[in-house]
């Protein structure tokens, strides 16, 4: 055994074995006790003679134990014991600043833990695959096959290639979401569209995921004019069939084939891809091969491989790159742009990049308030320091090292540290529970990897920033502590204001503080008006009487264009017959969704150099009750659309005000003509603007965005596509009967097509904005929460140095000095380092403002001033506050008792 | 004699207890005891010296210890030279020799009466 390892058993064994390391100790002594007695009798001493003479000779035994003990490491731990009593003790004398540190401290960690859960869970949870990191996506590059609708797609017959022709992938899987008509067991709440995914048989053995009960797919299971075979997700199979094993082996339908379910997964695993209840096993080659109708074709949504052991992402893609340039090449037609294809890690699908810049920013204010928990802690250690002056300064005189006197200020402030971020810990684990309860509620389809909880890497995380923040609080007091002589000490006890405390590090340290403490608060504000903007903006609908849903639609009965229009005229009489106000429908992105789905456009008269310059802007296709349910009724100039104009009559739009001013100045729009051009490069016949209608967002709030909120529409009838289509149902009273019955008379008119969540708008934007909403209420409250920390932290610091002072105003009071004059001394002390102070929190604040608003793209924001100036009228307030009261205290004073005190 | 050991063993101590140990393994009694004779009764040392001192060394992993039977047929600590404390031995007893050679020369000086 090496000698430090020896030596640190030793000690170890006498820290934890105590009793038997003393009872050895005792055993040992007593033997050579013995031993010397025996000498003497044998020498002729009787028995009782010889034992004092023995007990003589062998001196003090206790003493001598001691000095053993000394060597054996007993002392570390009754020296710790002490110096942990002694630190207690001291904190009890001082329980106001003792208090505030530990509160500083159980915030700061508990905010920065909160956010760290948050952010871990979200961002950095793995989803534990084996291998997950050689796991990538092929697509398309998106900005080379910009002309397809959905660049991402994969055809079943490139993926065959991609499976037989690649020479650096292990395996690789193909996927297609999509809510078939599930069908199983007779009762009727088994049936319904349920989001799934095909899959191609090797999905689980790739994920080398087990089933829970049952099995997963097998290929013999893919024999075509078989049963699909289905896996079932553990929530899915809990919520559908209530965890009942019997449905094992069941048969069923999904769409129009027969199913049968082999098996069900762990609850781990589930909703991957996002949003899938159940899995079907699908050979897409061969059911490529029975030329299916159009609408049952699929693409594939995902294609995941698994890259072989020691390929790269770089070989992976100059692979697949030169297997598109080849199917180019020998099929041109429809593959002339497959050119570009991505091949990156699948795990960057897991979240956006807006979203993850948002999420580390979160991170990073989490970071900011950790140090400003630190800066307030090593102010308050300071001044506690300050306080126990004298005495460390006598422990000094006496003996004690400059590493002990260290120690002991660093023990204090660890305790402390250590008390409030446990406290924190607490804080950290309601908190992040109940944030990730709120969202989970309302956000279904969370993906399965994502978990927000103290686990153990937060409370490891939290540990080294307790760590940190104990030894940014307290090192620095405890080094200006040793470096400082003790008649320097002495010195300044008798003056009762003490140099060890606002000296210039101090003051730096307010200055941080401030600064910190002024871009958080900067943020929280900003963050409270767009949430305010958010909440009060008007509209000129009512989201809560309005139902909305989206379908797909398809089957027998609606094979041809003109059916579209049937179906919509037949919903509407059916519903408007049940009460509701009035009925419409529309094609692209739905209301309130800014640039729903921007396509270019052309303004005639206007020259554009390149196509590539026209402009962009939302197009929707509606029906003549759209503008109706959505209360722009009243055109602000021309006319609405009608019945009349069809396929047959004259192109028209109507466009917004918004495009009005965009594109037109205030020149009137009427008769101007404008060409859309789709995502295919087809293009429209110009159309004839007839109307103007108002926005439907109050044009206040819109500030920097305007353009996004530009509009053409188009009427339905010109426009007939066959993607999902909007239906709005304008109701007179919210009740929750409306979004069952318009579903399920969708369901009768089409009971085939694809019918996405009906809720009604209100439900709908809450949904959309959940992510949003919640990044802006953490933001909020967290900045609120650390400024009001940071103004106790600077009331504490800024009042304790004033009241150290107060028997020196009282002297110069009595010489005849102004209370005016002492507030004004007070006030100077330091001022420098605050303006500094405010001055970089101003530009710090400023910069996290323009980040997150247009990360979040923010609307509603006051301009730099006025948060700025909120923000420091705040800092201010705290600062003259926590002036006020000591100074009020020492002009009130009796110059005579005040020198006494 | 034992006054003059004081000063002088505190230095020597170890040197002692690890050249006595260079012999057998010993219990601390019989260290005690061997010192005393090698030295012809001129060196005692005293246990509120000799254990702090058998436990520093065993701390630093000169020395190693294991509870055995006595002659007497008691359970008693023994201790024995580790190899690093054969190295240490070697060094002490190097400077020793060479501190008490420079001594000695200075003594022999003949002195000015």
């Amino acid at each position: 055994m090496s000698g430090w390892l020896k030596a640190l058993r030793i000690k170890l064994r006498a820290l934890f074995q105590n009793r038997v390391v003393e009872n050895e100790l005792q055993r040992e002594m007593s033997f050579h006790l013995d031993m010397l007695t025996e000498q003497h009798i044998q020498n002729g001493m009787n028995a009782k003679a010889a034992r004092k003479a023995a007990l003589k000779e062998f001196g003090n035994l206790e003493a001598s134990k001691e000095r053993s003990r000394d060597s054996l490491g007993f002392r570390v731990v009754t020296d710790l014991i002490r110096d942990i009593g002694f630190a207690l003790r001291n904190a009890q004398s001082t329980p106001g600043s003792s208090f505030l540190v530990v509160l500083i401290m159980a915030f700061g960690i508990g905010v920065s833990m909160t956010m760290f859960a948050f952010v871990k869970g979200v961002l950095w949870s793995e989803m534990g695959f084996p291998d997950e990191d050689r796991i990538v996506h092929i697509m398309w590059d998106p900005d080379i096959k910009a002309s397809r609708t959905s660049p991402r797609r994969i055809r079943i017959d490139d993926y065959k290639q991609f499976e037989e022709s690649n020479r650096t992938l292990e395996s690789i899987i193909g996927i297609v979401q999509y809510a078939p008509v599930f069908r199983f067991g007779s009762a009727d709440s088994n049936q319904g569209r349920i989001p799934a995914a095909a899959v191609t048989p090797n999905f689980f053995s790739f994920l080398s995921i087990p089933s829970l009960y049952g099995r997963t797919f097998a290929s013999e299971d893919l024999e075509m004019g078989g049963e699909i075979p289905v896996v079932l997700s553990f929530d899915f199979w809990q919520s559908r069939f209530g965890g009942d094993l019997s449905i094992l082996n069941a048969t069923g339908t999904i769409g129009s084939k027969p199913a049968r379910i082999i098996g069900i997964m762990p609850p781990k695993f589930s909703y991957f891809p996002v949003g899938a209840r159940y899995w079907m096993g699908v050979d897409f080659y061969l059911e490529r091969k029975l030329e299916l109708p159009r609408q049952e074709r699929r693409n594939l949504h995902y294609v995941l491989g698994k890259a072989k052991k020691g390929i790269s992402y770089q070989q992976v893609e100059s692979d697949f790159e030169s297997i598109a340039a080849r199917l180019a090449e020998e099929y041109p037609l429809g593959n002339d742009t497959l050119r570009g294809i991505r091949v990156r890690n699948h795990t960057a699908d897991k979240l956006d990049s807006s979203d993850r810049k948002l999420l580390y920013t979160l991170l990073f204010c989490g970071i900011l308030v950790l140090f400003v928990s630190s800066a307030n802690v090593s102010n308050l250690m300071l001044a506690r320091a300050a306080r126990r002056s004298f005495e460390l300064a006598t422990r000094h005189a006496v003996g004690a090292s400059k590493v002990h006197i260290m120690y002991q200020v660093v023990l204090d402030g660890f305790l402390l540290t250590l008390l409030g971020g446990i406290l924190g810990l607490f804080f950290a684990s309601f908190a992040s529970s109940y944030v990730w309860n709120i969202y989970k509620l309302d956000f279904f389809h969370l993906p399965f990897w994502w978990q927000v909880k103290v686990d153990t890497t937060t409370i490891f995380v939290a540990l080294g920033a307790m760590a940190t923040a104990s030894f940014l609080g307290s090192i620095i007091p405890a080094i200006r502590c040793a470096r400082r002589d003790s008649f320097a000490l002495l010195r300044d006890d008798s003056r009762t204001s003490s140099s060890l405390y606002m000296g210039r590090l101090s003051k730096i340290l307010v200055g941080v503080q401030i600064a910190f403490a002024l871009s958080l608060a900067m943020v929280a504000t900003a963050m409270i008006f767009a949430q305010q903007a958010m909440e009060s903006q008007e509209k000129t609908y009512d989201a809560e009487k309005l139902v909305v849903g989206r379908l797909w639609l398809g089957g027998p009965g609606y094979e041809e264009e003109g059916d579209l229009l049937q179906f919509q005229r037949n919903l509407r009489e059916t519903m408007i017959e049940k009460g509701a106000q009035d009925v419409c429908f529309w094609l692209g992105g739905g209301i309130g969704e800014r640039g729903g789905d921007p396509q270019r456009i052309e303004i005639l008269g206007t020259l554009y150099d390149d196509a590539s310059l026209r402009p962009q802007t939302s197009i929707h296709s509606v029906s003549p009750e759209y503008f109706d349910v959505y209360g722009l009724h009243k055109p602000l100039a021309g006319r609405l659309f009608t019945h009349a104009d069809t396929v047959d009559s004259q192109p028209v739009a109507i466009v917004n005000q918004a495009f009005v001013e965009t594109y037109f100045s205030q020149a009137d729009p009427i008769g101007r003509q404008v060409k859309v051009y789709e995502k295919n490069g087809k293009a429209s016949p110009w159309l004839q603007i007839v109307g103007v209608v108002d926005n439907y967002v109050d044009k206040l709030l819109l500030g920097e965005t305007w353009n996004d909120y530009a509009m053409v529409y188009r009427p339905y009838a010109q426009n007939q596509q066959r993607f999902f289509t909007g239906v709005a149902l304008k109701i007179r009273e919210n009740e929750n009967q409306w979004t069952t019955s318009l579903s399920s008379e969708m369901r009768k008119l089409a009971p085939f097509s694809m019918i996405n969540v009906v809720r009604t708008l209100r439900d709908e934007e809450s949904f959309k904005g959940m992510f949003d909403t919640l990044i802006r209420q953490l933001f909020g409250f967290f900045g609120i929460m650390s400024f009001i920390v940071a103004s106790i932290g600077l009331y504490a610091v800024v009042s304790f140095s004033a009241s150290q002072r107060v028997r020196e105003f009282g002297v110069r009071m009595a010489l005849g000095a102004h209370a005016r004059d002492i507030i004004f001394s007070v006030a100077q002390t330091g001022i420098i380092q605050a303006i500094l102070g405010l001055a970089a929190g101003i530009t710090l604040g400023q910069a996290l403002t323009l980040h997150l608003s247009e990360s979040m793209q923010l609307v509603g924001l006051p301009s730099v001033w006025v948060t700025s100036l909120i923000a420091v009228m705040l800092i201010l307030a705290t600062v003259i506050l926590s002036l006020l009261a000591p100074s009020l205290k020492a002009t009130r004073l009796d110059p005579v008792k005040a020198l006494r005190t | 004699m034992e006054s003059t050991s004081n000063d002088l063993l505190r230095g020597a101590l170890d040197l002692l207890i690890l050249k006595v140990l260079s012999t057998s393994e010993l219990h601390g009694w019989d260290i005690s005891k061997r010192i005393h004779v090698v030295s012809g009764d001129r060196i005692l040392v005293k246990q509120g010296s000799l254990y702090p001192a058998l436990h520093r060394l065993e701390l630093k992993n000169f020395i190693d210890s294991k509870w055995g039977v006595s002659e007497a047929g008691r359970s008693a600590k023994f201790y024995r030279l580790t190899k690093k404390g054969k190295a240490q031995l070697e060094r002490e007893v190097e400077t020793w020799l060479s501190f008490a050679g420079s001594v000695s020369s200075i003594l022999s000086l003949k002195g000015v009466d």
